[in-house]
């Protein structure tokens, strides 16, 4: 949606005071308000980073309660004698003080789910509600439990009698909610659209991946988290000072299935979704009550009318609308689509169109180095041979040792007493037949996998026991067995998502909207069209990932780890699936990533690949090293060949 | 006593996630059901307490199955979050219509039993909190027999291990998904009809019944029977505890207390490195 769009729905929306007449619909439409921007919040967890929560509830009322409660002043009895209490304070101080309170526990969710997801998560959330819900009732010193806190004081700003701005009529509250709700939309969307929400949306879409280029998935569940509960609680603040009684049952269940429906219903992963749905779910109850029907048959219809549209429109109004228009008035952006289903970019993602290869002089610190890097050293395709060790190019410093690694699953050794050691600057690969160990080595190496015993040394530095996005960090990146895309997204998008270490700005500075993000932004655009440009794959930048054709796919894993900055490069058979063309292509695309001074080890089928581009070559078999040499020294070992062709041939050979 | 009701409904709704992958959001619904019917059976049809026992059971595996069929199979390849929102409005729907059709007003139900307790040294107990017990420990038994011992239990347990594999060892996945569904929510309702004669029946009782559940179940480890059979008493026995030292106030706050719990120090729930199934 264009600016002028959007300026005017809110020119449309912030004149409804002035002519609608009937001072219930306006005190609907406040009510619908308040709930968009509870769906908002919600919104942010589940469309984003892919988390239900089934208690966003218990944020709201936790919002309504604190402020209430601040605004009125309270006393509680923590024994007989000790009390602790406060006296009455300004309304608009208790409503940031119910924000920050409602974040604090939006901060004590989010770690819970870092040690929880998918279902589990959900079931945290209701009983995390009900918890909550359950304390309210029963806490009736401080709450009134069952008996509601009355008289809840309305908002004023300003000094009584010279300038004061009332908050107790309709129309001003109306405005005042209207404003909230707008602030939200820009904070969710100017985060979503940050290296923050593709962190968060790359959780969603494929979280080993995303831990690979170095997303702290804690940080960013927790942040998600947060912003999202301190929204609800701002939305149950409004409500609170607007109703103007507070009881328990601001904690149901069903006012956070209300909000989840809104979410769906208008499309989850959209920033427009929840406003749609709360609109639809603020007026079909209205319509139902005027139809003069009984609250249970309404109730009935309002459940069909969930499973209708889990049914009929599964993605939302939203996209199925943008699908609709988008295939009516004939565009051919076939990503517009994409970005539909989910969500967040069009604009941003569509608008740059690739620097100029010479950089322009936009990028500046490590990005700039690696636009550098990237444009002006352009190796001539090296011919194939050149990646074979010739002496004394290769420094032998170990950059990486592995001593005694043992793996097991259950009983069974995947990798006994692994001893190696991979020098800065080389290209070491390991083979073996399959289920030797490699790709457990792979995944030890790299943190997804805990040895059972022995060490992992980078860099003078233990690794042993850091997450994989930390191990990333340090410069030890891998790519994937399985292609393993951010598959919904566009190739720019994955590349932006593989910046991710590259990016500084903090999460206040980015909702703030400082212009060091925007200026970062380009940057880590320009960079990503680096890579891509590297990679061979900057005519595909605006497609989704998911709809390239195989060989891309696999190159675009590499552009991915290869945005990280990786020091050590682990891939992991890259040319499997390749035809010769494809697999040709990327063995001289490898010759110039370690031109860039990055080390390689490789995991490999392909034999003439691994001889052609190895200085080094280690043999795997059961979980054991059986050889370890130059590539011509493997192909001669008859250990190798035994394990490869079975005994007999090798006792032919031989 | 209760602890065996509890465990009923915990291992209905363990089975339905473990194998089906759906968070049942209207496990509370068959409960409140169950109670409805055996209510409908007793007190305004007039038959036999035991037979409208069983008949209450028969109708929940019958509903249970309905919506299996209606809501669940087309959806069977959706995510986790879509049939979660397909059974809350199930559930919405479901509980509405409870209400509709017995009013609000809290019913009871006749029960045969003598009104004298059963005397055991000095513990005394109401025969039929005895006989609740006696049936769902059936039941319970009958369960383990069912998943341990049958062709259908071998299919069950196989499309828990490995929805796939199983579908291409020739295991009907869609049936298996049909009765598992009816089973654990035949379940479910034999808890609502033991219990109603037992406490009240309202049209809201489902929802307890169903945050106790899931508490259940996230106590024994999703999908996993063994520890929803011990996670139903462990609540039980911590509901008492919860009354007789806090305030009984927070009696149903016990279970979400330990749900959170658990979570911080367990995420995979008590007994997650026993065997899954059986």
């Amino acid at each position: 949606m264009s600016r002028w769009a959007s300026l005017a729905v809110l020119a449309a929306f912030a004149s409804v005071p002035l002519w609608l007449g009937n001072l219930y619909f306006l005190h609907v439409l406040i009510v619908m308000g308040i709930f968009i921007i509870a769906a908002m919040s919600l919104n942010l967890l589940l469309g984003f980073t892919g988390q239900l929560s089934l208690g966003h509830a218990a944020f709201f009322g936790i919002g309504a309660y604190a402020s209430a409660l601040v605004s009125l002043g309270f006393e509680v009895h923590l024994t007989d004698d000790v009390a602790v209490g406060i006296g009455p304070k300004p309304v608009w101080l208790a409503m940031l003080i119910a924000v920050a309170i409602a974040g604090l526990a939006g901060y004590a969710i989010g770690r819970l789910a870092f040690k929880v997801r998918g279902a589990y998560f959900v079931i945290v959330s209701i009983s995390f509600a009900e918890v909550v819900r359950l304390v309210a009732t029963n806490w009736v010193e401080l709450t009134q439990g069952p008996m509601a806190l009355n008289n809840i004081p309305f908002l004023r700003l300003g000094a009584p009698g010279m300038f004061e701005l009332s908050f107790l009529r309709k129309p001003a509250y109306y405005w005042l909610v209207l404003v909230a709700a707008m602030l939200c939309y820009v904070i969710i969307r100017r985060l979503v659209r940050s290296q923050a929400g593709r962190a968060m949306i790359a959780l969603r879409e494929n979280e080993s991946l995303a831990v690979s280029v170095g997303i702290d998935v804690t940080r960013y569940l927790v942040l998600a988290t947060v912003v999202s509960a301190a929204m609800a609680g701002a939305a149950g603040a409004l409500y609170a000072h607007y109703v103007r009684i507070v009881d328990p049952d601001i904690f149901l269940f069903i006012y956070t299935v209300t909000m989840v429906i809104m979410v769906i219903t208008g499309g989850k992963g959209t920033f427009a979704g929840p406003v749609v749905g709360g609109l639809i779910f603020g007026i079909v109850p209205e319509a139902l009550r005027a139809l003069e029907i009984e609250p249970e048959t309404q109730w009935i219809a309002f459940g069909l009318l969930m499973i209708a549209i889990v049914f009929l429109l599964p993605q939302g109004i939203v996209p199925a609308v943008r699908d609709w228009w988008e295939s009516h008035t004939g565009k051919q952006q076939r990503s517009a689509s994409w970005h539909g289903a989910s969500a967040p970019s069009p604009r941003i993602l569509s608008s740059p169109s690739p620097p100029s290869s010479g950089g322009e002089g936009r990028g500046e610190g490590s990005i700039r180095k690696f636009a550098a890097r990237g444009s002006t050293s352009h190796p001539d395709p090296l011919p194939v041979s050149t990646g074979r060790g010739s002496a004394g190019a290769v420094p032998s410093a170990p950059m990486l040792s592995v001593t005694g690694l043992s793996i097991r699953f259950g009983g069974l050794a995947a990798i006994q007493d692994m001893t190696f050691e991979v020098r800065e600057g080389e290209v070491l690969s390991l083979i073996g037949p399959n289920g030797a160990g490699k790709t457990t080595a792979f995944n030890a190496v790299t943190g997804f996998l805990r040895p059972a015993a022995g060490d992992i040394v980078y860099r003078g530095r233990s690794i042993v026991g850091l997450r994989p996005h930390a191990i990333a960090a340090l410069g030890v990146v891998r790519t994937f067995q399985r292609t393993s895309l951010f598959g919904g997204r566009s190739v720019l998008d994955n590349v932006l998502t593989g910046l991710h270490l590259r990016a500084r700005q903090r999460p206040l500075a980015i909702m703030l909207g400082l212009p060091s993000v925007a200026r970062e932004e380009r940057e880590l655009i320009s960079a990503a069209w680096e890579v891509l440009r590297f990679m061979g794959l900057e005519a595909r930048a605006h497609e989704p990932a998911a709809a390239l054709p195989y060989g891309e796919q696999r190159l675009l894993g590499v552009a991915i780890a290869l945005a990280a900055e990786p020091k050590l490069l682990l891939l992991d058979e890259p040319v499997s699936g390749m035809n010769p063309a494809e697999k040709a292509r990327f063995t001289a695309t490898l010759a110039r990533i370690r031109h860039r001074d990055i080390t390689l080890l490789l995991v490999e089928h392909d034999m003439r690949t691994v001889m052609g581009v190895s200085d080094r070559v280690i043999c795997l078999n059961h979980g054991r090293i059986i050889a370890d040499g130059t590539p011509a020294q493997i192909q001669q070992h008859p250990e190798v060949i035994r394990a490869y062709l079975g005994e007999r041939t090798a006792r032919a050979a031989g | 006593m209760l602890g065996g009701t509890y465990a009923l409904l915990g291992i209905g709704l363990t089975l339905i996630f473990g194998i089906m992958r759906v968070v049942n959001f209207t496990h509370g619904e068959l409960y409140a059901f169950g109670a409805y019917m055996m209510y409908a059976l007793v007190m305004r049809l007039g038959i036999d307490f035991f037979a409208a026992l069983a008949l209450a059971v028969a109708l929940g595996v019958l509903l249970g199955g309905l919506i299996e069929l209606v809501l669940l199979r087309p959806l069977r390849s959706s995510d986790i979050d879509v049939t979660m929102l397909v059974m809350i409005g199930a559930w919405i729907v479901l509980q509405n219509a409870e209400q509709l059709a017995w009013t609000g007003v809290a019913q009871s139900i006749r029960s045969p039993f003598p009104a004298d307790p059963l005397v055991l040294g000095n513990l005394s107990v109401s025969w039929n909190r005895v006989f609740v017990f006696a049936v769902a420990s059936l039941l319970i038994g009958g369960t383990y027999l069912l998943v341990d011992r049958t062709k259908l239990g071998m299919a069950m347990r196989a499309t828990f291990q490995d929805r796939d594999t199983a579908a291409l060892m020739g295991v009907r996945i869609e049936r298996i998904h049909t009765a598992t569904f009816a089973l654990g929510s035949g379940l479910a309702a034999a808890g609502g009809a033991l219990l109603g004669p037992v406490f009240v029946v309202t049209p809201t009782m489902g929802d307890l019944a169903a945050t106790k559940a899931f508490a259940i179940v996230i106590l024994g480890g999703l999908g996993n029977v063994v520890g929803a059979t011990v996670g139903g008493f462990i609540l039980a026995f911590a509901e008492e505890i919860g009354v007789g030292y806090i305030s009984s106030g927070y009696r149903d706050a016990m279970g979400f207390l330990l749900i959170i719990l658990i979570l911080l120090f367990r995420p995979t729930g008590l007994f997650a490195q026993k065997e899954r199934i059986s």
